[in-house]
């Protein structure tokens, strides 16, 4: 039992720690300023650069983490002072008054409907008005209402008070006061987010006052199908639709005047996202320009995503500095007025003008963090050390996304991961204080009644849900109506079922009536299911055997005019209940036994990271390297991104990784077996070709996969032939052994060297930052010397956009070429000399260089594919591995027990392999620190009998949760993998794999309940 | 050239003979003339003696491959037409039977059988697979083209059509039998939990048969028209199959039978795959 | 018109868990306003759906079906949709060729934001239905030429 956590913030970042910690057991107090769960990620219609739905993804991930039993979500709260220590802190947090009693309200919404006062919907950034009660948006977590007191008239005038006479269920509480709390805590993660840069910011831009300038964020909104336009590409201000469309890229960043010199991360990803989002929706659509600086898409798959919008007809992209943005008084247009890349002029009219606004620290949070004496960065963002990237300088606060500098999502959802995993292990170390949220209350051992033999005893309750059903519906007669169905023992109105008097009624009327199915009739089981199978379980049935019926969302709410229809529809959805229910099965989640260990394969800094998080957090770790040394590639690091000398530091890791107990470390082993699943795993460690040693078998419960990457060996650019010419890490090696010419004059650096070009469509990320880096040391042992760095765009992102700014204030030299155009290379007795085309002044240049440098692509381990065959996890093509969810689960593989981090899973530089190890272990920790694995209860299941071992089932899941039994040679399901998607049922020919809960016998069922008017006989002999 | 088959049966005994002698085989699947009726029946050598019973003819027409599924774990040879080998290779792609426990004695040129018209649209006149070859294997492509008889028809005319047809089935499963397809444990016209098709003979039950048939077959189909063949009733039920096989080469590339590595059309997908006539 | 005008047609659809049904959700959360007409089976993926389950939805007697699931891309299970998306393919070339009208077989993709589009999809499911008239069984012989009628021989 451990203390609790604290996570500020309730958006991906701060969703995923909460989650996370809870999985491993630590209780936690997730806490959220706005009404709702969700952050900025609700607010987006897309997201890069796989143009996945974000509500789609995000929503299970909020319900997952509401509903975890070791969270205790307080929305609408703020956070006041933090005071204590590492391990022992105690938060002041004051819970604004929502002017509804949560536990009444069932966010039925008839109170919305109601209320008279319109004001602008933040949410919709302002864009339409929501009213004085509201839900912040519609799949809102917590689903209840909001009363906002500004406006209200009740509150403000006392009048109105319609809410309160709407509400059945007596919510509503005009007279609520905020609710101050202390709570004590082990640890505090801030994942506080950020604010939107305010377009108004930039006066050139005119936002606001040129009503079709508009900021990212807005036009997001456009872009939802739930936003102000539903999705169409028009204008607010006229209706009219917008066919010329304009992106202006860094409003706000890379811009020394407003003090954001840092450069904010996602803003050219976010906008060729809207831009080919834009495309899809509309092919009216005459152009889209992108008015950019650099592109950086420098993140993993981001480069063929830009490559693709490239190729995508009306996407322009135009690399041009806008001066500023005119409106045309007569019809709205925007003017838009720039200097392009060759230093002209430029001036072109747009429909609709979009900043690519940039993220800035929340005012307040900044405030927050300073008055705990957080440190904090010059712009604001809590300041962190890039070795220990997660930690804020007061000891046991942490921090994740945006909070800390500007990142996309996988970045702070990894981060988030990693916080979590650190924080837990402080919150492991201390006792639980009395009373906190008991953990999981020890699920209660009920023995369920067994019924499997007993005839089939249904009990129907049909929900009234106030008015929301009962307006449309005729309740009584649907009620009357389902107790003549086969098999229904009893039948009953509920005013409200959800009700806690309610709840527990449906237990009593179970053992009282002796029933063994249960059906809902009442909203939706995506929010209520679990609510309802609890209540019964209460009764003694195992909680598999209810069925919902949605007579509420898909039902009163859409068919409010035709309630006959309604009510039919009704009846005919409780129908196919009963009739499923009839044939629904006990279920049961099984425990399974897990080991304790984990394995690292991949002893570089990611790799060793791993093991040690694994370590402190408790458990024993065998780490596999197949070199002789551990180290990796940082072995050839000089500096760090941020110029710290590199060496010492990874001394330092390899000593902690060396002297600590519970970690085995095999150098020289590689891994040549792997067999088994999550929890149980065995591996075969065999020693390396050349090396002594015996041939090992070990067992552990998850693997990391930590194996790093490589440089790219080319021929370009004279590499390899010339010893004037040098990659990146061999003048690293050079300067740290001091092994540099003395009278150097001039250096030339050429970027993207096998990057970003056929075969390798990727950004090799590190290179930019690299080059730039090194300019700047080779500036300051020498600042007469001549420095010129060949760049295709320079991708110093986030707050080493300062870096970059030093080298052209120290004199370094920028120029780019393209790649159709690329600088050549050629060696005489004199020397080298590089011809390239200045493309501001227009002409071919050839100049005499006595140096130069070479951004090599990072490329992946030839040998991954061996690993990834048998760990049955994918590469991707570029052979870099990967990942299950590029968006939101960035260190899992669809196959569960197996972690990812480092180079392995993309280009990154050492800060960011850290963050991404401490999260593979967090990630593999929650696995760890169960006491045993359980299965889902709606898993698939294999007729042997019927099996005919073609395999269909173990090539389409996703999970490798099928194999081939050695015993009986028929397909087999592992109970713990499966995650209940049912592809293998549809695929199996003979029918011989199901799922339970959708089983085929249910469906039928279900079907033939539904038209059962529809047929002249009963197809089956089974009657009532 | 005419074909000579006393020369293919010869042959065919040769290599069978050499097979169980050297104990490569358990046994050969092949043909041999019926003791009663005359006619080609299938028939099983154990006995390298009996091996000179083994005849070929263009009166052969059954398909031999489905009668590898009851012997895995031991060697069988098997003598297969050029159909027979796409059918062991839909089974090899399937690993529902192993490749190293067969041996193919595949017979090149195949002429078609006069009966069956789906022998017409075959283009495939050499084995796609074998371990032995009997005959010269035919050089030119046979240009062929999956026919579609009904194509001229209304939608209200294919129903009309294919009601007529199904009325007559009587659900003696023939077709089943014949296909070498048909291959599940429980057919799922016999499964009763859960019952996905009336038992009964009736137009209802009988069209919903018919279209499962043919959407459990899509993708693993060949096109060798041995249902047709074998439905007492004549049912032209090769349409509906045919059809789908037809849109499956169109839409997909896909022709199954061709190459033990690709997997069936439904354990595969490409990220761009059509969506014609999805609801936008 | 085929049919009679007060035709009521019952539809089956079949909807995923996470995006579909999500969407069919929102809607009704939204208080959006589509056809009662349609009667839905949830299902965790559009993966999971047999074909044998759609035209055993036509032995029953619905009058058309409906599948939606989540966009290509955005499967909750990695990639259900995309397994799905063939079958339905071809199970759709099956219905036509066999004279079934495309009308009474729809597949489509809704995101769980996209309550407008769940709506608006069910309208014209509807409408579509509703313009080939009532489907009277695999064994009813009477109702063809009506079908062929509106459906205009395609």
């Amino acid at each position: 039992m451990a203390k609790p956590v604290m996570v500020i913030g309730g958006g991906i970042a701060g969703i995923q720690a909460a989650f996370d910690l809870g999985e491993m057991g630590v209780p936690v107090y997730l806490v959220e300023t706005s009404p709702s769960l969700g952050g900025r990620m609700a607010q987006l219609d897309k997201t890069f650069p796989t143009n996945d739905c974000s509500t789609c993804i995000l929503a299970p991930k909020i319900s997952d983490c509401y509903n975890h039993e070791m969270v205790t979500t307080y929305t609408y709260t703020d956070v006041l002072d933090i005071e204590g220590q590492e391990g022992d802190f105690r938060v002041k947090v004051r819970k604004n008054p929502r002017y509804i009693n949560e536990d009444a309200c069932t966010g039925c919404g008839e109170c919305v409907e109601k209320c008279p006062v319109k004001v602008p919907d933040a949410y919709n950034e302002g864009l339409i008005k929501r009213k004085a009660i509201y839900k912040y948006y519609d799949q809102g977590v917590p689903n209840v209402v909001t009363i906002d007191p500004e406006h209200c008239l009740k509150i403000q005038k006392g009048r109105c008070g319609l809410c309160e006479k709407m509400c059945d269920t007596g919510a509503i509480n005009y007279e609520q006061e905020s609710e101050e709390m202390e709570l004590e805590v082990a640890a505090v993660i801030y994942a506080a987010g950020y604010e939107a840069f305010q377009g108004n910011e930039v006066s050139e831009y005119g936002y606001l006052r040129h009503p079709n300038v508009i900021t990212s964020l807005e036009y997001e909104r456009y872009l939802s199908a739930s936003g102000p336009t539903e999705g169409h590409i028009q204008r607010l201000t006229d209706g009219e639709e917008a066919r010329k469309i304009a992106f202006i890229h860094c409003a706000g960043s890379r811009d020394t005047r407003n003090d954001c010199n840092y450069c904010s991360a996602v803003c050219c990803m976010y906008s060729i996202k809207q831009a080919l989002v834009t495309r899809e929706h509309s092919d009216e659509i005459e152009a889209i320009d992108l008015y950019y600086m650099d592109i950086r898409a420098y993140g993993k798959g981001f480069e063929s995503y830009y490559n693709t919008a490239e190729a995508t007809e009306g996407i322009n992209f135009r690399r041009n500095r806008v001066a500023r943005l005119e409106e045309d008084q007569e019809n709205g247009e925007i003017i838009v007025k720039g200097l392009d890349d060759q230093g002209r002029f430029s001036e072109e009219k747009y429909d609709l003008v979009v900043l690519g606004v940039g993220l800035q620290p929340n005012k307040e949070v900044t405030e927050m963090m300073k008055r705990l004496r957080i440190r904090v960065n010059k712009y604001g963002f809590a300041a962190t050390d890039e070795l220990d990237p997660l930690a804020t300088s007061c000891k046991g606060i942490f921090t994740c996304g945006v909070a800390a500098g500007p990142k996309d999502i996988p970045e702070s959802v990894i981060e988030a991961s990693g916080a979590a995993a650190q924080a837990a292990i402080i919150a492991r170390s201390q006792p639980a204080p009395e009373p906190v949220k008991a953990a999981k209350e020890e699920e209660k051992e009920v023995p369920y009644r067994f019924v499997d033999y007993e005839r089939v005893r249904i009990g129907v309750f049909v929900c009234h849900c106030g008015n929301n059903i009962g307006g449309v519906v005729d309740v009584p007669r649907v009620t009357e109506q389902a107790e003549h169905l086969p098999y229904v023992e009893h039948s009953e109105e509920i005013k409200y079922l959800c009700s806690p008097d309610n709840l527990e009624l449906i237990g009593d009327r179970i053992k009282e009536k002796n029933l063994n199915r249960v059906v809902v009739a009442s909203c939706t089981p995506r929010t209520h299911e679990a609510l309802f199978r609890q209540a019964v379980s209460w009764g003694g049935l195992n909680p598999y055997l209810m069925v919902m019926s949605n007579i509420r969302d898909q039902n009163s709410w859409v068919h409010r005019e035709e309630k006959e229809k309604a009510t039919e529809k009704a009846l005919d959805l409780i129908k196919a209940s009963v009739a499923k229910a009839r044939k629904s099965q006990a279920l049961e989640r099984s425990r399974v036994d897990k080991l304790d260990k984990g394995f690292v394969i991949g002893g570089g800094v990611a790799g060793m990271t791993a093991a040690l998080q694994l370590a402190e957090i408790g458990f024993p770790v065998v780490l596999i390297e197949k070199d002789k040394e551990l180290g990796g590639n940082a072995r050839d690091l000089f500096y760090t991104t941020e110029g710290r000398p590199a060496r010492r530091l990874l001394k330092e890791l390899q000593e902690k990784v060396e002297n600590k107990d519970l970690i085995e470390t095999y150098c020289g082993y590689r891994a040549t077996k792997v067999e088994g699943y999550v929890g149980n795993f065995t591996l075969t460690l065999s020693p390396e070709t050349g090396e002594s040693g015996q041939e090992k078998e070990i067992e552990g419960g998850v693997i990391v996969v930590a194996t790093g990457a490589g440089e790219l060996e080319t021929d370009e650019y004279l590499a390899g032939q010339s010893s004037r010419v040098l990659s990146q890490v061999d003048l690293e090696k050079k300067m740290r052994d001091n092994d540099l010419e003395k009278d150097l004059k001039k250096v030339f650096m050429i970027q993207c060297v096998g990057s970003r070009e056929e075969p390798r469509e990727y950004c090799s990320r590190i290179c930019c930052n690299q080059a730039v880096n090194s300019a700047i040391h080779l500036k300051e042992r020498d600042p007469e010397l001549d420095i010129t760095i060949l760049y295709r765009d320079i991708r110093t992102y986030g707050f080493y956009e300062d870096n970059y700014r030093k080298a052209r204030q120290l004199g370094v030299k920028f120029v780019r070429f393209d790649v159709e155009e690329k600088p050549r290379v050629e060696e005489s007795k004199e020397g080298l000399s590089i011809s390239y085309r200045d493309q501001v002044a227009g002409i071919e240049k050839t100049e005499q260089a006595d140096l130069l440098i070479l951004s090599k692509a990072v490329v992946a381990q030839e040998e991954s594919d061996v690993l990834s065959k048998q760990l049955k996890v994918p590469l991707n093509e570029d052979g870099f591995f990967l990942e299950a969810h590029v968006k939101l689960m960035p260190v899992d593989f669809a196959t569960d027990g197996v972690y990812l981090c480092g180079l392995a899973h993309g280009p990154k530089n050492l800060s960011e392999s850290i963050s991404q190890a401490r999260a593979a272990a967090g990630r593999a920790a929650v696995v760890l620190t169960r006491e045993y694995l359980l299965t889902e209860a709606m898993v698939a299941y294999i007729d042997s009998d019927l099996c005919m071992s073609c395999q269909n089932c173990v090539e389409v899941c996703p999970y490798q949760a099928i194999s081939m039994s050695e015993w009986t040679g028929k397909a087999e399901v592992n109970r713990v993998l499966c995650k209940g998607c049912g592809s293998c049922t549809a695929v199996c020919r003979p029918h011989a794999a199901d799922l339970h809960g959708f089983s085929n016998q249910e469906i039928i069922e279900e079907m033939e309940a539904i038209f059962a008017d529809r047929q002249p006989a009963p197809l089956k002999g089974e009657g009532k | 050239m005419e074909t000579n088959y006393s020369e293919i049966s010869k042959k065919i005994q040769e290599i069978s003979r050499k097979l169980l002698e050297e104990g490569r085989v358990d046994r050969v699947i092949g043909f041999e003339r019926g003791e009663f009726t005359g006619e080609m029946t299938p028939v099983l050598v154990t006995d390298p003696e009996e091996a000179e019973n083994l005849l070929f003819n263009p009166e052969c027409e059954m398909m031999l491959a489905k009668y590898l599924l009851d012997y895995g774990g031991s060697t069988t040879g098997i003598v297969a037409k050029p159909c027979d080998t796409r059918a062991i290779t839909v089974y090899l792609a399937e690993e529902l039977i192993k490749r190293d426990e067969i041996v193919i004695i595949g017979i090149n040129d195949c002429q078609g059988l006069e009966e069956n018209e789906a022998c017409d649209e075959c283009g495939v006149r050499n084995p796609v697979v074998a371990d032995e070859e009997i005959g010269q294997p035919r050089q030119e492509p046979v240009e062929t083209d999956i026919k579609d008889d009904l194509k001229d028809m209304s939608l209200g005319e294919r129903f009309a059509y294919f009601q007529e047809e199904f009325s007559r089935c009587i659900r003696c499963y023939a077709c089943r039998e014949a296909c070498f397809v048909c291959s599940c444990e429980e057919c799922f016209v016999d499964s009763n939990q859960p019952q996905w098709v009336g038992f009964s003979v009736g137009l209802r039950d009988n069209f919903t048969f018919h279209l499962m048939r043919a959407m459990h077959m899509a993708g693993r189909c060949i096109n060798c028209g041995a249902c047709e063949l074998a439905c007492p009733e004549a049912i032209n039920m090769r349409a509906l199959t045919r059809n789908l096989y037809r849109v499956a080469q169109e839409v997909y590339e896909f022709e199954p039978g061709l190459d033990p590595e690709e997997k069936t059309l439904f354990a595969t997908y490409r990220l761009n795959d059509s969506e014609q006539g999805f609801l936008d | 018109m085929a049919g009679n005008e007060n035709f009521e047609p019952k539809i089956l659809a079949f909807l995923c868990n996470w995006c579909s049904y999500a969407a069919a959700d929102l809607a009704g959360s939204s208080r959006m306003q589509y056809p009662p007409q349609i009667r839905v089976i949830r299902v965790p993926c559009s993966g999971r759906i047999d074909p044998f389950l759609l035209i055993r939805a036509f032995n029953s007697g619905a009058d058309g079906i409906l599948v939606s699931g989540c966009h290509p891309g955005d499967c909750h299970y990695l990639d259900g949709n995309y397994y799905a998306r063939r079958r339905f393919l071809m199970l759709k070339e099956l219905m036509q060729y066999a004279g079934i009208a495309e009308e009474r077989v729809n597949f489509t993709w809704c995101s769980a934001s996209e309550g407008k589009r769940f709506a608006a999809i069910v309208d014209r499911v509807v409408e579509r239905i509703k313009a080939v008239g009532p489907w009277e069984g695999f064994d009813s012989r009477g109702f063809i030429r009506r079908e062929e009628e509106v459906a205009g021989g395609n």
